[in-house]
């Protein structure tokens, strides 16, 4: 299927042919990312089917409540993701080498996070053209950008370029 | 039928539709050539700026995208070997050592062709099968529904890249966010602490954070991008016609699998492109030109990956079934203009399904000419520099988030999902079942809740419509193909190693 996580994720940066800036990864097996997403999975479907169990039966008994088809769905997702983490043990134990996943720049990454975090929380008091400007300018340093000019001229364009479609071209009210 | 085709077409007679159709095509090969951007992220991204447009230029646009961008995946794949959206990683096999043997003309000019052959050709399908399949289906019940969207569902968690264990859980994590709300039958908030959550999860800021923003932290992941080096392009216009009358069985053979690849929920336009590529392989006359630049090989891989955009849009326009991820995203685009697709579109609303029939064959000679008299920058889109694209599609998030609601709910929703993709898509946990099953999920319980009432409690509805009984019988195999296919595996293997054995002996 054709999703769009179709290749950035590739190559990092060779450290050997970037002197100036060390390229930092973590490498972690696939099988305990998935062990500890099963688990936390299993709470979040099982606090989910207590929610769904709790919602009022209907007034026919013969029709379907409210939370009949969230139980379904509850139980078929624990089932899922119950096999998915014995499936992850089974490799644990039997294969000797495990498939990797790559963690490259995380620091950036959760600098990235807070920045998306920071400036989406008080969007509506900084306001459309500061908030774009702001967001960009910051999102580029997190990704690597030190060009000055870049630095700039990006965010400046981005800035005023969508608030001209958005506001001026569409008329979409922004604060 | 006819009467229609021309309400279809009278719809440019509106400026603002050409130039939309235009618009999208020039933003479709923009995002097609920058590796990693497909036609998901690119729909997703474009829905914010149709908020306040009119629904067909609306809906034109977002076709012109969405076929334009997988026309663009050929050219950084083509041009620097890196194939701007999955279905074009065959182009690339044999694009790229055509761009090393001087002939990088040639090689788009061939792709660029087949494109929007394979646009036209399966178009002409789409027309011949959408339309008496929504006539069909307006005989459907509520089994029938319900099955159906089970089939979709069943077919995408499995066909669905990685493993079908994984494909299952994204298909509940999706359906369980499609509970959340009020009740539609009894009113009842389900799993909603605030009042916002009431009309449920709002589909464009979900869809924004889990294909946009997630890649967004990628893109930061992956850190600033090495400077590709683009090749001289030569004979771009200089391909004889006899070329294509040399490829046509290619061509038509390609447009035919790829469209009918497409119109199956979860198989899409790789595997359309992976599959045509096979066939013309064992079916040339010269298979050991493929992979050192055959053109035969570029004509099969790009006419069935843009033929499977129409088939992709067969079950979604007729049924209201969306068969990949990026026809779920238009779903969330119809909606917000009031347009429910299914087999209704197609009386209540004829001018919509009609005019998406027009904008795609009105899109062939418009994106040809794009593509070869804008090779060369289309080429240069995969060198701008990472930082910007991030710092482009962060921003347009967040503002069409806030724009779709003019409020800050859907901009925490998009943050938040942009954080769960990113980590869903660590631990491989394919999204397209989590958009589908989240599209879906209310038709699939309206639907048996629905059933259950007009039978009083009685399960026997589902199993006494032939119709419906091979509607679950499909999606029951479907789920069952997987462990079937693990436990062959293994029977496999037991018969080899006593093969093994025995020779020994």
């Amino acid at each position: 299927m054709n999703t769009s996580t179709a290749s950035t994720q590739g190559t990092p940066k060779d450290p050997a042919k970037c002197p100036h800036r060390q390229v930092h990864s973590i490498q972690v097996p696939l099988v305990w990312l998935e062990l500890v997403f099963g688990l936390v999975l299993l709470l979040v479907a099982g606090t989910y089917l207590y929610e769904a169990a709790k919602l009022p039966d209907p007034m026919n008994p013969k029709a379907v409540g409210a939370g009949d088809f969230p139980m379904i769905i509850a139980i078929g997702t624990l089932i899922a993701v119950f096999l998915m983490c014995c499936h992850g043990l089974v490799k644990i134990f039997r294969e000797k080498e495990h498939e990797r996943v790559e963690l490259s720049r995380p620091l950036s990454v959760i600098i990235a996070v807070l920045i998306l975090g920071g400036i989406g929380a008080f969007l509506d008091s900084l306001g459309a053209i500061i908030a774009t400007a702001g967001l960009s300018a910051l999102l580029m340093i997190a990704v690597g950008e030190r060009r000055p000019l870049h630095l700039i001229a990006v965010p400046m364009g981005l800035a005023l370029g969508l608030y001209a479609i958005f506001v001026l071209a569409l008329g979409v009210y922004f604060p | 039928m006819f009467e229609n085709i021309l309400l279809g077409f009278s719809a440019f007679a509106d400026p603002l539709v050409p130039v939309g159709l235009i618009v999208g095509a020039l933003l479709g090969y923009m995002i097609g050539a920058v590796p990693g951007l497909g036609p998901s992220l690119g729909v997703a991204l474009l829905i914010p700026f149709t908020y306040s447009l009119d629904p067909l230029v609306s809906i034109v646009t977002l076709i012109a995208l969405y076929a334009a961008a997988e026309y663009g995946g050929a050219i950084s794949a083509i041009l620097v070997n890196s194939p701007g959206t999955a279905a074009a990683v065959t182009t690339s096999w044999d694009g790229f050592p055509l761009t090393q043997q001087g002939k990088a003309g040639v090689a788009l000019n061939i792709s660029i062709i087949s494109s929007g052959i394979g646009i036209f050709g399966s178009t002409i399908l789409l027309f011949l099968t959408a339309v008496p399949l929504s006539e069909f289906a307006l005989d459907f019940g509520p089994t029938a529904y319900f099955a159906l969207a089970l089939v979709g569902l069943s077919l995408v968690s499995t066909l669905s890249n990685g493993s079908p264990l994984k494909g299952a859980v994204a298909m509940g994590i999706g359906l369980a966010l499609a509970t959340v709300g009020l009740d539609a039958q009894t009113g009842i908030p389900r799993f909603s602490s605030h009042p916002e959550f009431f009309e449920g999860f709002p589909l464009v800021p979900v869809l924004l954070g889990l294909f946009a923003l997630s890649e967004v932290l990628f893109m930061v992941e992956a850190g600033p991008s090495e400077k590709t080096k683009s090749q001289p392009m030569s004979g771009i216009l200089a391909v004889p016609l006899k070329t294509f009358g040399k490829l046509k069985f290619h061509l038509m053979r390609s447009s035919v699998l790829g469209y009918v690849i497409g119109v199956v929920p979860g198989a899409g336009a790789s595997i359309a492109s992976f599959v045509s590529y096979a066939v013309a392989k064992k079916t040339s006359k010269t298979p050991e030109q493929f992979g050192k630049g055959s053109i035969e090989g570029i004509a099969a891989s790009e006419s069935a990956n843009n033929a499977a955009v129409s088939g992709a849009l067969a079950p979604l326009l007729a049924l209201g079934i969306p068969g990949s991820p990026t026809t779920a995203i238009m779903i969330g685009a119809l909606m917000i203009h009031g347009i429910q697709p299914g087999p209704l579109l197609f009386t209540t609303k004829p001018e919509i399904p009609y005019t998406i029939f027009a904008a795609l064959w009105i899109s062939v000679p418009v994106m040809i000419f794009i593509g070869l008299a804008g090779a060369r920058y289309w080429a240069k889109v995969a060198d701008v520099p990472r930082p910007a694209i991030a710092a482009t599609v962060a921003t347009i998030c967040l503002m069409g988030a806030y724009a779709s609601e003019n409020s800050m709910f859907p901009v925490y929703v998009t943050l938040a999902f942009g954080v769960i993709g990113y980590i869903l898509r660590k631990v491989d946990i394919p999204l397209a079942p989590i958009i589908l099953a989240l599209v879906l999920g209310e038709m699939l319980e309206t639907n048996f809740r629905r059933a259950l009432v007009i039978s009083n409690g009685d399960l026997d509805i589902f199993y006494t419509s032939p119709l419906t009984l091979v509607l679950l019988t499909i999606a029951i195999l479907s789920f069952a193909m997987p462990a079937v296919r693990f436990l062959r595996e293994k029977l496999n293997q037991r018969r080899h190693v006593q093969e093994i054995y025995h020779e020994e002996e």
